[in-house]
């Protein structure tokens, strides 16, 4: 059986002949599988995110490449038959609980949304089901918190209820963008295992965004390394942080993670042979690319 | 238990004999505006609980906490941001909590401040150099101003061109540098770092903090590194203040606290940090 | 040329445009704009059957020549746009910085004084207050700014309070600079583009007021040609000769939405942040 989410070769640039902003990205999400997505800021990470969600701004296009869901080529479907698909398939576990939330609006309101028009269900349905749900991301006074508004429940609470409203539709794909980023540690913790858990209980496959090796590490089976919208490495969580011979960035971006124990052997900076090195194959691929693309 | 009693005495056995700052009793509350009444004064919320500690001279001293520890209320309370509501903050000996207007304004160029986001701290209608500039036209340095402006990019490893430049057209690291150049532009003797790593990706954070110790080595400063990062931290600070809800649970050195953590509340900070290592046990550890 | 600096080259084209004519009116004007000549009364534009040569745009009622009244009248315009608009840009920018940098009581003041000033209807206030000063083109002017500050005060305001939290009016503070220094030197450039197209807007809206009073006849008592009264007489005119009114009319559009294009446009172009 092929892998939940193929992505083949996905090229994306500005419009308009501008600079390639994801370089013939390849990389597959299996069953049941996280899928890390690690890089710096400008990498591209959120970038493959917009482009499965369907969610790449106006000012994009995608040049070359397939994304396969379950099978089905979404570039290649009518936007409405896409939206469907991607609907009833997929779910964001957004960065920013606070924005992702409408502060005009009741949290029950918000998940059970989704619930009534993707999948046809009444609301007397929904309701109970966002109800388990909230219970299921141990959120103590689901009742309370269906009825509360966003500002009245504190970020990890916001986060919680983000992660119910994923899972509600039962995806079978979940991209979570950068999920804990904004949280304090303590909370951070408490969110990955919830994460975790959930994806466990429910087999969701999942593509995690993140920029933290240290997250990586913990929740992620497989790995994919980007460098300026390029797949710079691909592989499993485990060969890349037992030191087996990976990528000299991937690497680099480990030993540049601080660590609390081993204060002088982390927050390297990445050495700039390796950054040389990287940008002059993204200059080289550019200059075939650009060759193969005179127009 | 806390490390230090609340009330430790001066040159006690964790204290330098000569601290550059030394705090006693620090309490801060602010009216609460959101529960305002129709009428009255609204009622006050007590952010920072009768704080005392002591910054050694020549050293970094990490503060860290979670958000709503008052950290950051702590730390505009060193460089007289805030007015303390009482206690005492001694900058080389002298009383600075109740300074106002002249006494203050002298006190300006020993005290610096380095900002979380600097697409927030620097001005985006002004160029790098007139931003560089302010700091010393209002304090009166005015002779060789360009030279001083140049060494202060050169400092923080910024070309003299980023002058002409406005903060948008820099990156994310470039733009931290600039507000380090600020700071130090004036040769305070002490600067307070707010959370200057966490917008930063790790590899420009480990530009940064290379770039903070060596500052920090050559120029003689003392600084208060305020973070909710223990990793980084425990790497740039000597010296450690653990914040949760405006009081101190623990403070001492750096690497005794992350050794044996006395308070329960450090251990779970520390405890909580992902490192870049497969640990299968990690995420079911309670904590 | 992209877009946006068209449409900048095309209201800055027009408002210079409006500058000569207004300054050089004696000049460009081919007809003494006072001049009535009853023989020459509802002569139709240059395009219609019936015209004359030297009457371009054609002739009221009482034979004055339409194309010269409505250059006149751009110095009018023009006038008021900039005393007024200069005006209560200058009174409402002033307060709502203050109330927005200092808040606490003197945002308190001022903001009450903004909500009891809204609360009468513009246009009535501007009658009465013309009323009260007499007519004329100071009161006209004078009117505009005194109740027109409100708009600028309260964005400025809101804009004010909004830069005020930002990070770099603390690192102001820190190393020395006094409030209010750093209110003009640190958050004033940051509210200034928005002044900028508030300001434009503004003199779009005082060039319809000042013709809404010429229309009710409040505005300058002579026969000095001003595009509002000009519109009041086309008005009843409007079977015989519609030129009469439609003249004066195109020319209080396009300077409206010239000023407001105007405002945008040099935004857009200068603000560093945009660039």
């Amino acid at each position: 059986m092929s892998a939940f989410l193929e992505i083949e070769g996905l090229t994306v640039r500005l419009a308009r002949g501008g600079p390639r902003l994801l370089r013939d990205v390849s990389l597959s999400v299996e069953r049941q599988e996280v899928h890390g997505l690690v890089g710096e800021s400008g990498a591209g990470k959120s970038m493959i995110g917009k482009a499965i969600a369907g969610l790449l701004p106006r000012a994009v296009e995608v040049t070359a490449g397939a994304i396969r869901l379950d099978g089905a080529d979404l570039l290649a479907m009518r936007p409405a038959a896409r939206r469907r698909l991607i609907g009833a398939k997929t779910a964001i576990i957004p960065q920013d609980p606070l924005t992702a939330l409408n502060p005009c609006r009741r949290i029950g309101g918000q998940i059970t949304d989704r619930l009534i028009r993707t999948l046809g269900w009444d609301a007397g349905r929904a309701t109970t089901r966002a109800r388990e749900m909230l219970d299921e991301v141990h959120i103590r006074e689901p009742e309370r918190v269906l009825r509360a508004y966003p500002h009245e429940l504190s970020g990890g609470m916001r986060q919680r209820v983000l992660i119910a409203a994923a899972f509600a539709a039962e995806p079978e794909l979940i991209i979570a963008d950068e999920p804990t980023t904004a949280l304090d540690v303590t909370v951070q913790k408490q969110i990955l295992r919830l994460i975790a858990e959930m994806q466990d209980r429910h087999h969701t496959a999942m593509l995690f965004v993140t920029h933290d090796m240290g997250v990586v590490a913990k929740i992620c089976q497989n790995v994919s390394v980007l460098y300026a919208g390029k797949v710079m490495h691909t592989g499993s969580a485990r060969a890349l942080f037992s030191g087996a011979a990976t990528h000299p960035y991937a690497e680099a971006l480990i030993a540049a993670t601080p660590r609390f124990d081993r204060p002088e052997e982390s927050l390297l900076p990445v050495p700039a042979e390796v950054t040389e090195a990287l940008d002059a194959e993204i200059a080289a691929d550019d200059a075939a690319w650009g060759a193969g693309h005179a127009a | 238990m806390p490390r230090s009693p609340p009330t430790m005495p001066r040159g006690g056995p964790d204290m330098p004999p000569d601290p550059l700052i030394e705090v006693r009793g620090l309490r801060l509350s602010l009216p609460d505006l959101n529960a305002k009444p129709l009428f009255g004064a609204p009622p006050r919320i007590e952010i920072l609980k009768g704080l005392d500690f002591a910054i050694p001279r020549g050293t970094i001293t990490g503060i860290v906490g979670e958000s709503g520890s008052g950290k950051s209320t702590l730390g505009r309370c060193l460089v007289r941001l805030y007015r303390p509501t009482a206690g005492e903050i001694l900058f080389d000996g002298q009383d600075i909590a109740g300074l106002e207007g002249l006494g203050l304004a002298r006190l300006r160029r020993d005290l610096q401040m380095i900002f979380q986001d600097p697409m927030s701290s620097l001005n985006p209608r002004h160029r790098i150099g007139r931003i560089i500039r302010g700091p010393l036209q209002v304090n009166g340095l005015t002779d060789d101003l360009e030279t001083r402006v140049s060494d202060a990019l050169r400092h923080a490893q910024l070309p003299t061109t980023a002058a002409a430049r406005y903060p948008h057209q820099l990156s994310g690291g470039q733009r931290q540098r600039v507000g380090i150049a600020r700071a130090i532009a004036l040769a305070p003797r002490f600067i307070v770092a707010d959370e200057i790593v966490s917008g930063l990706d790790v590899s420009t954070q480990a530009q940064i903090i290379t770039l903070l110790e060596r500052l920090v080595a050559e120029m003689g400063l003392t600084m208060a590194f305020i973070s909710h990062d223990l990793s980084v931290i425990r790497r740039l600070c000597s010296h450690v203040i653990v914040l949760q809800g405006g009081e101190i649970v623990e403070q001492g050195e750096t690497a005794a606290i992350f050794e044996v953590p006395a308070h329960p509340y450090t251990r779970t900070l520390r405890d909580a940090i992902p490192l870049p290592e497969i640990d299968e046990t990690w995420l079911a550890v309670s904590g | 040329m992209d877009r946006a600096s068209l449409r900048l080259w095309l209201a800055g084209g027009w408002l210079g445009a409006l500058v000569m004519m207004a300054v050089f009116a004696p000049l460009i004007a081919p007809q003494d704009p006072l001049a009535q000549d009853l023989f020459l009364e509802r002569l139709p534009p240059a395009w219609i059957d019936g015209a004359e040569p030297g009457y371009l745009l054609g002739t009221d009622s009482l034979g004055r020549d339409v194309l010269s009244r409505v250059i006149y009248g751009a110095r009018i315009a023009l006038i008021v746009a900039v005393l007024a608009g200069g005006a209560a840009c200058l009174i409402g920018t002033t307060l709502g910085l203050l109330a927005g940098y200092y808040r606490g009581w003197v945002d308190t003041v001022i903001s009450r004084i903004v909500d009891i000033w809204m609360s009468f209807p513009p246009v009535l206030f501007a009658i009465l207050l013309v009323a009260v000063l007499g007519t004329g083109l100071h009161s006209v002017i004078i009117a505009i700014a005194v109740i027109d500050w409100t708009r600028f005060c309260r964005v400025v305001r809101a804009e004010t309070m909004q830069q005020a939290r930002m990070e770099y009016v603390e690192s102001a503070l820190v190393y020395g600079r006094s409030r209010f220094g750093t209110l003009v030197k640190e958050v004033l450039p940051n509210v200034l583009p928005t002044i900028g197209v508030l300001l434009s807007l503004e003199m779009g809206i005082a060039v319809i007021v000042e013709a809404i009073l010429s229309f009710v006849n409040l505005s300058i008592p002579t026969d000095d040609p001003t595009w509002g009264g000009m519109i009041a007489e086309g008005r009843t005119q409007i079977h015989f000769a519609p030129w009469v009114l439609v003249v004066p009319m195109i020319f209080l559009f396009l300077t409206v939405l010239s000023f407001s294009q105007f405002g945008e446009g040099m935004k857009d172009r200068f603000d560093p942040v945009l660039r």
